[in-house]
């Protein structure tokens, strides 16, 4: 497949700030894919989205879409002439058009018919079709979404952001939007890069993931690899529950700690101390003591529906006092206070501690 | 679908200060500031006879008589403007929703009219005394009560025409407060006195230092008035420099001294406002409920608020009135319709002008913010601290060197070409007036989502179509409103005007002002009336805005 959109070493200070929002951030895009830029407020996700469609400067890197360079440290293309489409968090639909006027807005070097059958399209894409009449306020939520979706599909850019996409979004709906976006997205083929908080916005549309944390870019994948295997324990906790226990590496390889002794995988090192995440589905839980488990004291059974959450404490050892969630099928049946879990290899992620 | 790149990047590093919307906002802020560097330059030159004349014999006198007027007024717009604020924002009485709206609109009536206004009213001839005298034999010389031409009379009048300034900003104060707080000094065994004195008062300290400051911005840039009643200030004192004496350097080394008044006052306010840590508004907020007044402590509060009422707008206003109808017939004919025409017209081409300005410098700003738009903006609208007369002496010694540049060019006798024509008067407006257009553009560009700007230069528009496809179309009611307070405020100006105008060229407020100095203080009424017309739509503009927001841009 062939990259889109490439971002190479950006680096970007705010005046008046001490620290660097973006740290040597480097992003390939490849033709068709959407990928997520993940990581809490203030993470430089933000900043990385504004630095590739324009409308800041990076004070290093480079910016590479369509193999044409929008901007390094001598060149600077406006954000009008890179060919990218965005879709902002308030939509910034413009209040005093309608929704085909706001769709032909970027079209306006192509012919009156030429924008017709476009602007036709795309309503038809986004399943607008009806509501070309109506100004942005007689609207609901999730057909602004849509509008502003239409608008910056429509002169077909090469690449598409979407800042935040989902977070004006009622609880509610946003499965079914969220569904509805990506089906668009793929119906248009279209390349793109949003930037969210929300671990659930990447495992419903993302194919690609990058996770950030203090303008530093710390992993990526596709959203299943960083699930299954997030590089730190940040990002183990950022991708839902999870448990982590300290692990002692040895010369040879084993990893020894309260829940069992692993082997390093090959070719990783994460020096002596190493953190193992076990997520709380992936736990044997026995009612009898066994080898090569740990006993539990089970402290709260939480019912969430489709299992129970049982909040538990370690008795003794070096993990004495800590809390694990083991979550337990619904049929659980067993009452009693005291439980044996166990786990397997496969199911215990070693990472680095940072 | 359409594919379109165009290959035409800019160099990065200088892309946000030089560019072509920098650039001319530059130069405009510049020319803006034009006749402050004048006076600054002029300060430490050397003086004529005249100036030896001026510093001997009459400085000292207006020294001291524009720190007596200011103290004055300042403790008099401080008393009438905060208790009629506290009496509205605390207590329910009788009219009050009526009255904290009324309590504004002195600020419709220039200065001048109402000096004027209250001559009339209180002089020899007037209804008033005449009623007292020949029914119950009131005599009390030329004037009733008091001779009002006089320095206590000057305070009063421009303080009952200023008060608003902080009556506006200080309910606005007391209405951001949380109520616990005030509540929390009742239950801490303080009488409601002594939570306004020890509390409410400290609190609303913003508030007060920012609408006096205001007020005695408008007392120095005052002439009419002073000049009427007699009271020698800087800015009479300016005047005569230029008309009497003849001579423009005193003029402008009178303007740099005066200059030094505003600067004090200024940074008075800047500092104060730098260190605004007094906001309780947040999450716990909970507005004000205002208490019960028994029958006469609530009577008691409803004369306290309406006597400002009374004496700045209602009586006043009734006695134009009734002169108006007394000298109809004199009064509407062809010239009076000159006058409107005048000065509807400059007041549109200066509202045009700083409307114009204001758009573009606060869309570069909002395009390419840096340290230095911001400085710049700020140097743009420092005139609305400067009193018009210093304005027009900046201006006019430029503009005369220059005149007599060109005809020594041309070889004509009379050096007229710029000076007293339309452009020097528009060109002034727009400096001191910059302030109030760019302000109320700031606030609807502020209010507007950036994002969509953004939206639409990534949709292929450049700035100039942004501009005009998409933020003017959005911001046009700030846009509207921010021309006629300019235009207002135009048409109410007085200094500037007289120093500047065209030779036999007349406006409203020139009119009424010279009708009333040749005490024809009648026939001034007219016009008098369509100002205050006029200035009452800015009032009614500013109740919508500040219904909206719940505070002040432009008082």
């Amino acid at each position: 497949m062939s990259i889109i959109l490439s971002a190479k070493n950006l680096t970007k200070t705010y005046p008046g700030n001490k620290y660097r929002s973006l740290i040597n951030f480097n992003l390939n895009v490849e033709k068709g894919q959407i990928t997520a830029l993940l990581g809490e407020s203030g993470c430089g996700k933000t900043t990385a989205l504004r630095i590739i469609a324009g409308f800041e400067s990076a004070e290093k890197g480079e910016v590479i879409i369509n193999n044409r360079v929008m901007a390094n440290d001598r060149l600077f293309t406006e954000p009008n002439d890179r060919g990218v489409g965005i879709v902002f968090q308030d939509y910034a639909l413009f209040p005093h058009k309608t929704v085909w006027k706001n769709i032909v807005f970027g079209l306006n070097k192509l012919s009156k018919s030429e924008q017709q059958s476009v602007a036709e399209k795309v309503l038809s894409l986004t399943g607008l079709k009806g509501y070309e009449q109506r100004y942005p306020h007689q609207l609901s939520g999730g057909q602004r979404q849509r509008v502003a979706l239409a608008r910056a599909l429509a002169p077909n850019p090469g690449v598409l952001l979407m800042d935040e996409p989902f977070s004006n979004i009622d609880s509610m709906k946003k499965n079914q939007i969220r569904e509805e976006i990506r089906e668009i997205l793929k119906a248009a083929g279209t390349t793109v890069v949003f930037v969210t908080h929300d671990t659930k916005d990447v495992l419903a549309i993302a194919d690609r993931v990058a996770v950030m944390k203090e303008g530093v870019l710390m992993q990526e994948g596709t959203p299943k690899e960083i699930f299954n295997h997030p590089a730190n324990e940040y990002i183990a906790h950022f991708f839902g529950k999870t448990n982590v226990f300290q692990g002692n590496a040895d010369e040879n390889g084993k990893v020894a700690s309260e829940i069992g002794v692993f082997n390093l995988p090959e070719g990783k090192d994460f020096g002596e101390n190493v953190s193992i995440s076990v997520r709380p589905n992936s736990f044997l839980v026995h009612t009898t003591e066994r080898r090569g488990t740990v006993q539990v004291l089970v402290k709260k059974r939480i019912f969430m529906g489709e299992y129970t959450e049982l909040i538990c404490s370690i008795q003794s050892g070096s993990e004495a006092g800590m809390d694990l969630f083991v979550h337990v099928s619904s049929d659980f049946q067993a009452t009693n206070d005291h439980l044996w879990l166990e786990v397997e290899e496969k199911n215990a992620w070693l990472m680095d501690l940072h | 679908m359409i594919k379109k790149l165009k290959g035409f990047s800019t160099p990065i590093r200088i892309r946000n200060y030089f560019n072509g919307w920098m650039g001319i906002s530059l130069l405009v802020c510049l020319a803006v500031a034009f006749p402050l560097m004048v006076i600054f330059g002029h300060l430490f030159k050397t003086g004529d006879s005249s100036w030896q004349h001026i510093t001997t014999n009459l400085l000292p006198a207006y020294t001291i008589n524009t720190l007596i007027l200011m103290g004055g007024v300042a403790l008099l717009v401080t008393l009438i403007g905060v208790s009629t604020a506290w009496l509205v924002s605390m207590y329910k009485f009788p009219g009050r929703r009526v009255f904290q709206w009324l309590l504004v609109l002195p600020i419709a009536i220039p200065a001048y009219i109402l000096g004027f206004t209250w001559v009339g009213m209180l002089d020899y001839t007037s209804p008033a005394y005449v009623f007292l005298r020949n029914n119950f034999g009131v005599e009390t010389g030329q004037f009733l009560f008091f001779n009002i031409l006089s320095m206590p009379g000057a305070i009063i009048i421009l303080s009952l025409s200023f008060y608003p300034y902080v009556y506006l900003l200080a309910r606005t104060w007391f209405m951001q407060q949380s109520a616990s707080i005030l509540e929390a000094g009742y239950s801490l065994g303080h009488k409601p006195l002594s939570v306004f004195f020890r509390i409410a008062l400290p609190l609303s300290r913003p508030a007060l230092v920012a609408g006096v400051s205001l007020a005695l911005m408008e007392v120095l840039n005052d002439y009419g008035l002073v000049n009427y009643f007699g009271v020698d200030t800087f800015t009479t004192g300016i005047f005569s420099a230029w008309f009497a004496f003849g001579s423009p350097v005193s003029a402008i080394k009178l303007s740099g001294y005066l200059m030094i008044f505003v600067l004090i006052l200024l940074m008075a306010e800047r500092m104060d406002r730098g260190n605004r840590r007094y906001d309780s508004v947040g999450s716990q907020f909970r507005p004000l409920r205002q208490k019960e007044l028994n029958r006469l402590n609530g009577f008691l509060a409803m004369i306290t608020v309406m006597l400002p009422i009374l004496l700045g707008f209602v009586l006043p206003v009734s006695m134009l009135i009734y002169w108006s109808i007394q000298t109809s017939h004199l009064a509407f004919d062809h010239r009076f319709l000159s006058l409107l025409k005048n000065s509807f017209l400059l007041a549109s081409l200066a509202a045009l002008a700083v409307i114009s300005i204001s758009v573009l410098i606060g869309f570069t700003v909002r395009t390419f913010p840096s340290r230095m738009a911001r400085f710049m903006t700020r140097f743009a609208t420092i005139g609305y601290a400067i009193p018009g007369a210093i304005i027009a002496v900046g201006l006019l010694v430029p503009f005369i060197w220059i005149d007599n540049q060109l005809a020594r060019i041309t070889g004509s006798a009379g050096g007229i070409i710029i000076t007293g024509t339309w452009f020097t008067l528009v060109f002034a407006y727009t400096v001191r007036f910059m302030a109030v257009g760019y302000n109320s553009i700031e606030s609807v560009m502020t209010k507007t989502s950036v994002s969509l700007d953004e939206a639409s230069r990534s949709l292929g528009m450049s700035n100039r179509n942004t501009l005009f496809k998409v933020l003017i179309p959005i911001i046009h009611p700030g846009i509207l409103a921010g021309a006629l307070l300019v235009f207002i405020d135009v048409l109410k100006e007085l200094p500037l005007t007289l120093i500047l105008r065209p030779f036999n060229f007349d406006t409203l407020a020139i009119r009424a002002f010279e009708f009333a100095s040749d005490e024809r203080v009648p026939e001034a009424a007219p016009a008098s009336l369509v100002i205050i017309f006029v200035g009452l739509m800015a009032v009614l503009l500013l109740r919508k805005t500040l219904k909206k927001q719940g505070y002040v841009h432009h008082p």
